[in-house]
This record gives structure tokens, C-alpha cells and sequence, in this order.
């Protein structure tokens, strides 16, 4: 999952792709690269300048249209919390509802199930959306997150959400410290073996950067660290700032798993 | 009576298991918390109640446990200072981190615990430290208190304006011994600016009745965003019924 932000101030590409035909670029070099889905996103996770909800969809469903239109074999997928930004993204092709902030808005589900697209429901520890965590404990971190996003799943179900359309995310960093984020990592087989597929959004977070002492710029190795052992732990999606790398390990890990067939076997086989 | 008092913040990263960070910040900051409670100790308390924001107001004994786990590697805790093999968690971050505190400087006096419901009206909290200013015996109080987490732009409540003359407002009734300006701190701005040090602060104020007080503001600043302060107020100093005797703590 290729993450591309029409946003001017995210941590990372820090307004890279906030324009639109920069952020059409983009999405074509992350499909070229092996992206499966594109994550569409027009508000920062972060604190910032407050986005209305009519200048979200302005960012954001023009993009999700354009993608639409030139890359039909994408999964497009659009990154709010906002159910009227989620609605109108859907209206210009969207395929997926990537609910990031953990259902703060249950209007989100009802999108999903009005207009039978997928939705990513995250544990976010109750964060009000664009905060930070400030002291956030959790006697079982890996319990909670479970229950959370098992229980946001399951009323998405009961909204009418298909169930082959819903992934959990444990919401790496949101409302959570290091600690959590690397405890979930190791012990991500847990949220797998609740039986719905698990999406990771590791990219280049502050629990790599603290972990590393690496500023945002230099987090990629341990991000792509995290990602293989999410992939052997039994993740399925992998939202990346680096498609190409993510698609090499995520794809290495399987073949490792026995999941998955090497590209090009030919040594000693002549 | 209540003959001497140390502020101290209620950051887990004051505990080096939790915030790893090699940082010469904290370990300054580390080093005034040990300075406030070792002039705390010189004034000879016959006990410490750690005092400290929580979701209720609930008194503890000194057996009761509390937990850093939740935040990361770390023991829990009896408000006595030793490890808990047993007992359910009860204390708040805030005392949990007191009870680290004061293990940290060897203390194996008598100890109490006070949560303040962030809830708590200003002249609730002068009730209940108006108990420990009638407490026979010398009591001392270590106050768990913060400013304003909305200190900066990377601030964990993100900034806010109000935030840095907020914090100056409170480091300068510590250091004067001013508790009317602590008093008049607005439970509701308190909130809004996320500083969990307004009610324990104002419990202090209610203890701190009068007679003379001295002043140490030992810090006053923050490093990631939150406000710290670091204070203590003390009787002068009576030993054996001598004002002024010299305070081997202050050295």
C-alpha cells in the first residue's frame, strides 16, 4: 500500500506530493513499482493547520478520480477518518476506506457498507484525530489493540460492511510509545490469529526512529526491518513511503515462509 | 505540620528503564529531583505523602502498589519504595512515579499517598491539604505536578500560546512561596493547556499555611514540550529550636 499525501506538511515527503499532477506522479511510480494499493491522504496525521472538511475532499477526491481513470487495475484506497470525506472519495472511485484514527466517526462504517467498499479498522487508544500521545499506558498493549480493532471489525460487520472487505491495523505509534509499538511488532501473530487480515503502517514512525535514534530522513532500514518481520509474522499489507523495497522484502519473506515462488530460479539447475 | 515540601514532575522518562535516551537534559533534570528531595529529607520529616494527580481522589497506604509497566519496562511498586511481587496496581502514574522518586534517594521513612481528581475544585484541594498542615508530627509532602504540555510545536498537546506565560505564572508563586497565585490557577485553563500539575499544586498551597517558607526553584523548563518544575518549600530551618541552622542539603 503506496502512501501518497496531498498534504503540505506530512513528516515525511514534507509536501512533496501536495500538488496534484506531483502527486499523480507519485501514485504512477508507486504502481510501477509493484504497489498494489494506493492510499490516498489529504489532512497530516500530526497536529497542524485545522483542514475542513470541503478542502479534504478538494485534496484528496480529484486525485482518487484521476487514479481511477489511469490506473483501473489499482486499489485505490483513501486515508480520513471524516465519513463525508470518506463518501465523496468513494463517488470518484475509491475502493477502500482506510478509517486511520479508529472509528472516531461510526458514520465511516455505514460509507463502507452503503457503497460495498473495504475499510481498515486501526486502533488508535481512543486519540482524538492529528494528536499525540502524551503518557498513554497499557497494561496489555497486544490485548488491547486485539479487542479494539475485533470490536470495530465486528460493528463494521454488523453495519453491513462485507466481511472479506474489512483489515485491522494495531495502529503503530497511535496512542501508543515505543514500547507498545515494538511489543505489537513482536507479537503481531496474535493479532493475525484473530483471523482477520493485518495491515502495518510502520513507515518510517517515530518507534523506528526512537529505536534507531535515526531522524525521519534515515528511518527506511528499520522500517524495512519491521516490515519483514511483520511479513513473517503474518501481515498482509504493508503501508510503505517505499514501494519498490517494501514489495522486494515483503516478497523475500514469502518466498522464505514457503508462501510465495522465487521470480527467477536458475542456479545449479542447468 | 507540614515543615517542608519537594515538586517534582511526573514524566515516566525521569525513570532511565522507560526513556533510554542517553541525554544530558534528563539527567540534569534527574540529578535536581534527587537535590529537592534530599533538602526535603535534611528538614527531617517524620513522613512523605507523595501527592499527585489521578482519575479520583483516594488516599493510599504505604503498601500500595503501583506500576510503571504500563509504559514500558519497569517494576511495580509499593509506595514504600520496594519492589511488588504481589497486590493489584491501584496508584496512579503520578504516585507510581513519586514512589520511584523516593526510592531513588534511599528513603525508608514513613510514606502516604494522595491522589487529586483532575476534577477537583480549587477550594477541595485546599481542604485536603488543609489536613496535612493539621497532621501532628513533621509532615512532607512530595508534590507530583506539571505545567502545560502545549510548550511547543513538538509538544505532546501541540503548542498553545497561553502555555509558556501559564508555566511562568506557576514557577514563580513556587518560587515565592506565593500560594494565593496558586490558588487563583483556573482548574478550566489548567485543562485546556493539559497540565496535570494544577490540583497537586493547589493541594500544596492548602498545606502551606503560614508562618515563614523558603523557596528553591532548582527547574524550570521543558525539554520536550511539557513544563517541569522542579521546587521545594521549606520551614527554615529549626533545629533544636535554632532558626537558620545551616541545611547540609543546601551545600
Amino acid at each position: 500500500m503506496a502512501i501518497v499525501n496531498r498534504t503540505p506538511d506530512s513528516f515525511f515527503d514534507q509536501g512533496a506530493t501536495f500538488d496534484f499532477d506531483a502527486a499523480l506522479s507519485a501514485v504512477g511510480r508507486a504502481v510501477g513499482a509493484g504497489a498494489d494499493v494506493v492510499d490516498i491522504g489529504g489532512v497530516k496525521a500530526g497536529p497542524g493547520e485545522e483542514v475542513s472538511v470541503a478542502e479534504e475532499v478538494e485534496r484528496t477526491a480529484p486525485l482518487v478520480h484521476a487514479v481511477r481513470a489511469r490506473f483501473p487495475t489499482a486499489v485505490v484506497s483513501v486515508d480520513t477518518w471524516r465519513a463525508q470525506v470518506a463518501e465523496e472519495c468513494v463517488d470518484a472511485g475509491a475502493d477502500v476506506i482506510n478509517d486511520s484514527w479508529g472509528g472516531v466517526d461510526p458514520g465511516i462504517a455505514e460509507v463502507a457498507a452503503r457503497r460495498g467498499v473495504g475499510l481498515v479498522c486501526t486502533h488508535a487508544g481512543g486519540q482524538q484525530p492529528r494528536t499525540r500521545p502524551h503518557r498513554v499506558g497499557h497494561d496489555d498493549v497486544v490485548g488491547d489493540v486485539i479487542a479494539a480493532t475485533v470490536r470495530l471489525a465486528e460493528r463494521a460487520v454488523t453495519a453491513g460492511v462485507s466481511a472479506d472487505s474489512i483489515v485491522i491495523d494495531p495502529g503503530h505509534d497511535f496512542g501508543k510509545n515505543t514500547w507498545h509499538s515494538l511489543e505489537l511488532t513482536r507479537r503481531l501473530s496474535e493479532l493475525v490469529d484473530t483471523g482477520w487480515p493485518v495491515l502495518v503502517s510502520m513507515s518510517n514512525k517515530d518507534f523506528v526512529g526512537e529505536s534507531l535514534d535515526r531522524p525521519v530522513a534515515e528511518r527506511g532500514d528499520g522500517t524495512l526491518a519491521a516490515t519483514a518481520i511483520a511479513a513473517w509474522l503474518g501481515a498482509r499489507v504493508f503501508r510503505t513511503h517505499d514501494v519498490r523495497a517494501t514489495r522486494d522484502v515483503v516478497d523475500m519473506a514469502g518466498m522464505i515462509r514457503g508462501t510465495q515462488l522465487p521470480r527467477a530460479t536458475r542456479r545449479g539447475l542447468a | 505540620m507540614l515543615i517542608a515540601a519537594a515538586v517534582c514532575p511526573g514524566a515516566p522518562l525521569l525513570v532511565p528503564e522507560l526513556a533510554t535516551e542517553r541525554s544530558d537534559v534528563l539527567a540534569e533534570l534527574r540529578r535536581r529531583c534527587r537535590r529537592a528531595l534530599d533538602q526535603v529529607r535534611a528538614s527531617r520529616p517524620d513522613s512523605i505523602t507523595v501527592v499527585g494527580a489521578g482519575p479520583r481522589t483516594a488516599t493510599f497506604g504505604a503498601e500500595a502498589v503501583g506500576s510503571l509497566a504500563p509504559y514500558g519496562p519497569a517494576d511495580r511498586i509499593r509506595l514504600t519504595g520496594e519492589r511488588a511481587d504481589t497486590g493489584v496496581a491501584v496508584l496512579p502514574l503520578s504516585l507510581s512515579l513519586g514512589a520511584w522518586l523516593l526510592a531513588e534517594v534511599g528513603w525508608h521513612g514513613r510514606v502516604g499517598g494522595l491522589s487529586v481528581a483532575e476534577s477537583s475544585s480549587s477550594g477541595d484541594c485546599v481542604s485536603l491539604g488543609c489536613q496535612y498542615a493539621r497532621e501532628p508530627g513533621r509532615v512532607a509532602l512530595l508534590v507530583i505536578a506539571d505545567g502545560s504540555a502545549r510548550r511547543s510545536r513538538q509538544a505532546p498537546g501541540y503548542w498553545d500560546r497561553r502555555a509558556a506565560g501559564f508555566d511562568e505564572a506557576v514557577a514563580a508563586a513556587l518560587a515565592a512561596v506565593d500560594r494565593t497565585a496558586l490558588l487563583r490557577v483556573d482548574p478550566e485553563l489548567a485543562r485546556d493547556l493539559l497540565a496535570a500539575g494544577r490540583a497537586p499544586l493547589q493541594v500544596l498551597a492548602g498545606a502551606a499555611t503560614d508562618g515563614d517558607w523558603r523557596a528553591d526553584l532548582l527547574w524550570h523548563e521543558a525539554p520536550y514540550g511539557v513544563g517541569y518544575f522542579v521546587a521545594t518549600w521549606r520551614r527554615p530551618t529549626v533545629g533544636n529550636g535554632d532558626p537558620g541552622l545551616p541545611n547540609p542539603a543546601d551545600r
